[in-house]
């Protein structure tokens, strides 16, 4: 048997703040410094110069042949005569609203009893993600399945008795068919994000309230909701500036018809990028959207930060 | 250790750095003028090619293009694409300098990118021929115009559909209607869709091809210049559905077909199913009803194909589109790309591509094989004098988006024939 001894040194102790501790931190800082540059010449090479470009090119008459030519503000002038515009700003406000609201309120809903402990609420949870994790080209196709003559939902419709519709071939319909894609689509997140939210409250209050016999409903809208407020604000702004920039669902399910009712900003964007090689203009349009983005989420930080105190 | 770990990371950043600037490079290279090609007058290299798809005539095709490569030594690279996607990956291919030697594009695309100087104009060396007016001569006359641009010929035609109208035999006889009298005016259209919709109209008359903005100008300009009207001007500056021609298209348009009957091949497919009675489509679909199901329509038995409809007492407007091959201005080589066009465009493929109601218009096409002398390749050569290519225009796609848009939104009701028209205008002066 042998005795091995092994000589443990005392961990560095940080120099005062004398000559050697500044070249230390020099060091320390120059190779922070270098350890952020692939990220940055990410952020610049692939999000900075290409959102710089797209700002210039809306200034620009630039149809991806030749040099772009300078024309001031004559493409957000066009917005303005533009019926197109009009048409797919309304449409995008419609579809945001109809997707937002209705995906928060439901998400809460299943959310409450989501949150308790327990092996079945885990597995409801794991389920109500199923959604979430699909690809959203692969949902589309299974959406315009179950939209079909005689899919999924006309099937239903028949089964009580109603005259089967034409889901994505109605303009006056198709809309609403993309929003119950969308809200089933991203119910399952909002659903995860709220539940983890609930599970951080203090579950004093909640006792503190039964104790003084505030029923569920009372006790889901004086405590619940007032104290998941920020997660709600996270919720609403990542929702409503994802709805905001939806594109897959029109161009997959209805390809922004039939008659234009479903050409919401970004697949407008898209086609006067593309199709007809308007670069200039398609991206003055992103930049308005960009503009509209940012006040709407100023406007929910504001009124849902009200109160916090 | 600490400077030896820092000059690795100095030189992870600069090759991070440096990374961004290789891969642009990459994209740098420049091709050579297809000028400075097969100087030997023999074809050679690698030539890639982008088309969509077609299960029929797809086999031909290879076996054609292997006998090329097996017979020229020439390298060919397919690509096939759907439909619907080749035109804009087509685009950020030349946006990002990298396009294919060869393409099949619809001829409205055409001018758009041959006034950006995007492709090259046909060689006349890869034909064998001492100029492009011999090559041209090859074809009926005036299907290679619209693959022109400002005298110039960028493209020889393939897959000509001038369009024609198909109605279903069994549909007439049901509302009394003869089969052997199919309607020839758009005002017998009208009256025979009537006797031919159902109360719940879900079987309908003629059913118009919704949603599909190189039909839908098509079928204004069949309406309105039919009609005696102008929808585009003559130099291709001004356009407009704000007029009389123009508000009567879209009234009649609105009150026929349904737009919300629904079908995975569209119109197409209702009329296969028999929910549509009559459709107006291209040479293409009487070959495809043949093959198409279990329950394959015949000709001349379960459907009947008539020439164009045109308005009592006017002359005859056939709106027609066609499909053609182009060659990149970039294509480093032109010489080879040109002459495998010239190939894939020869007798036997006239042949084999008409049988499947392709048509490749070149001189005597309808001698080319048994289905020349059938009645829907009479009816579609007795279209091409009168054929309308539309206009050859750099925004004729978005003259095309603006007139289905305008069509759809007074055949769904969304807007009325006066309001559509208006917004058609301010859409197409923008553009144009």
């Amino acid at each position: 048997m042998t005795l091995t001894t092994k000589t443990v040194e005392a961990p560095a102790v940080s120099p005062g703040p004398g000559k050697g501790g500044r070249g230390r931190s020099r060091r320390e800082a120059g190779a922070g410094i270098v350890l952020t540059i692939p990220v940055a010449v990410f952020f610049v090479v692939f999000w900075l110069v290409p959102f710089c470009g797209a700002v210039y090119l809306s200034f620009t008459d630039y149809e991806m042949a030749g040099a772009p030519r300078w024309i001031g503000l004559d493409n957000y002038a066009r917005m303005l005569q533009d019926p197109g515009v009009w048409n797919s700003a309304w449409i995008t406000v419609v579809y945001t609203v109809f997707t937002v609201l209705p995906t928060i309120l439901l998400a809460l809903l299943v959310a409450v009893p989501l949150s308790g402990p327990g092996r079945l609420n885990r597995v409801l949870r794991s389920l109500v993600m199923v959604p979430a994790v699909m690809p959203l080209a692969a949902t589309s196709m299974v959406w315009v399945i179950i939209y079909s003559d005689r899919g999924l939902a006309n099937t239903l419709l028949g089964a009580v008795g109603i005259e089967p519709q034409s889901w994505l071939t109605g303009s006056d319909l198709a809309i609403w068919a993309l929003v119950v894609m969308v809200v089933w689509k991203s119910l399952g997140l909002f659903v995860i994000i709220l539940t983890a939210g609930l599970q951080a409250l203090p579950r004093e209050v909640y006792e503190a309230a039964a104790i003084d016999g505030a029923g569920p409903v009372t006790t889901f809208r004086r405590i619940t909701v007032p104290l998941l407020r920020r997660t709600l604000l996270f919720v609403l702004v990542i929702s409503v500036a994802g709805s905001m920039q939806a594109f897959v669902p029109a161009f997959l399910l209805t390809g922004g018809g039939p008659a234009d009712a479903t050409q919401v900003l970004p697949y407008y964007i898209w086609a006067n990028a593309f199709p007809y090689e308007h670069m200039g203009y398609a991206s003055a349009l992103a930049m308005t959207l960009l503009v509209a983005m940012l006040v709407v989420s100023i406007v929910q930080f504001g009124f849902l930060r009200g109160g916090d105190e | 250790m600490t400077d030896l770990t820092r000059r690795r990371l100095l030189a992870a950043g600069a090759l991070s750095l440096a990374a961004p600037s290789v891969l642009a490079a990459c994209g740098a290279d420049r091709p050579e003028r297809p000028d400075r090609q097969a100087q030997d007058g023999r074809p050679h290299g690698e030539v890639s090619v982008w088309l969509h798809g077609s299960q029929e005539t797809g086999p031909q095709f290879e076996k054609l293009v292997h006998r090329y490569i097996d017979e020229f030594g020439v390298d060919v690279k397919l690509l096939y694409l759907p439909v619907a996607q080749l035109d804009a990956k087509l685009l950020t291919a030349f946006g990002g300098g990298a396009p294919p030697d060869v393409f099949k594009i619809g001829h409205w695309s055409f001018p758009s990118h041959a006034g950006k100087e995007r492709l090259a104009p046909i060689d006349p060396r890869a034909f064998g021929a001492p100029d492009v007016a011999t090559v041209l001569g090859r074809y009926e006359p005036g299907t290679v115009a619209p693959l022109s641009y400002r005298g110039q010929a960028y493209g020889v035609p393939i897959d000509l559909n001038p369009a024609m109208l198909y109605y279903r035999r069994d549909r007439f006889e049901e509302a009394g209607l003869d089969p052997d009298k199919p309607p020839t005016t758009w005002e017998e259209v009208a009256g025979h869709s009537k006797r031919l919709t159902s109360a719940d109209g879900r079987r309908v008359g003629l059913q118009w091809l919704y949603g599909d903005p190189q039909w839908a100008l098509m079928t204004l300009t069949a309406l309105i210049k039919g009609g005696g009207g102008e929808l585009v001007s003559a130099d291709g500056t001004r356009a407009s559905l704000d007029t009389e021609h123009g508000i009567r298209a879209l009234e009649y348009f609105a009150g026929i077909g349904n737009p919300r009957l629904s079908n995975p091949l569209g119109a197409l497919g209702l009329f296969y199913s028999g929910e549509a009675a009559m459709v107006v489509s291209g040479a293409f679909l009487g070959p495809a009803l043949e093959r198409l199901g279990e329950d394959t329509l015949k000709p001349g038995k379960d459907y009947g194909v008539a020439p164009m409809p045109r308005w009592e007492g006017s002359r005859a407007v056939v709106p027609a589109y066609t499909w053609g091959w182009g060659v990149a201005a970039a294509s480093k080589n032109g010489f080879t790309a040109w002459h495998l066009i010239n190939y894939l465009q020869g007798r036997e493929s006239v042949t084999a591509n008409l049988e499947n109601g392709i048509v490749i218009p070149a001189t005597g096409w309808r001698d080319a094989g048994p289905r020349g002398t059938s009645e829907l390749m009479e009816i579609a050569a007795s279209g091409i004098p009168d054929a309308d290519f539309g206009p050859a225009i750099p925004a004729a796609l978005e003259l095309a988006k603006a007139a289905s848009s305008a069509c759809d939104a007074v055949a769904h009701g969304r807007s009325t024939p006066a309001q559509a028209a208006k917004d058609f205008d301010a859409t197409v002066r923008l553009a144009l």
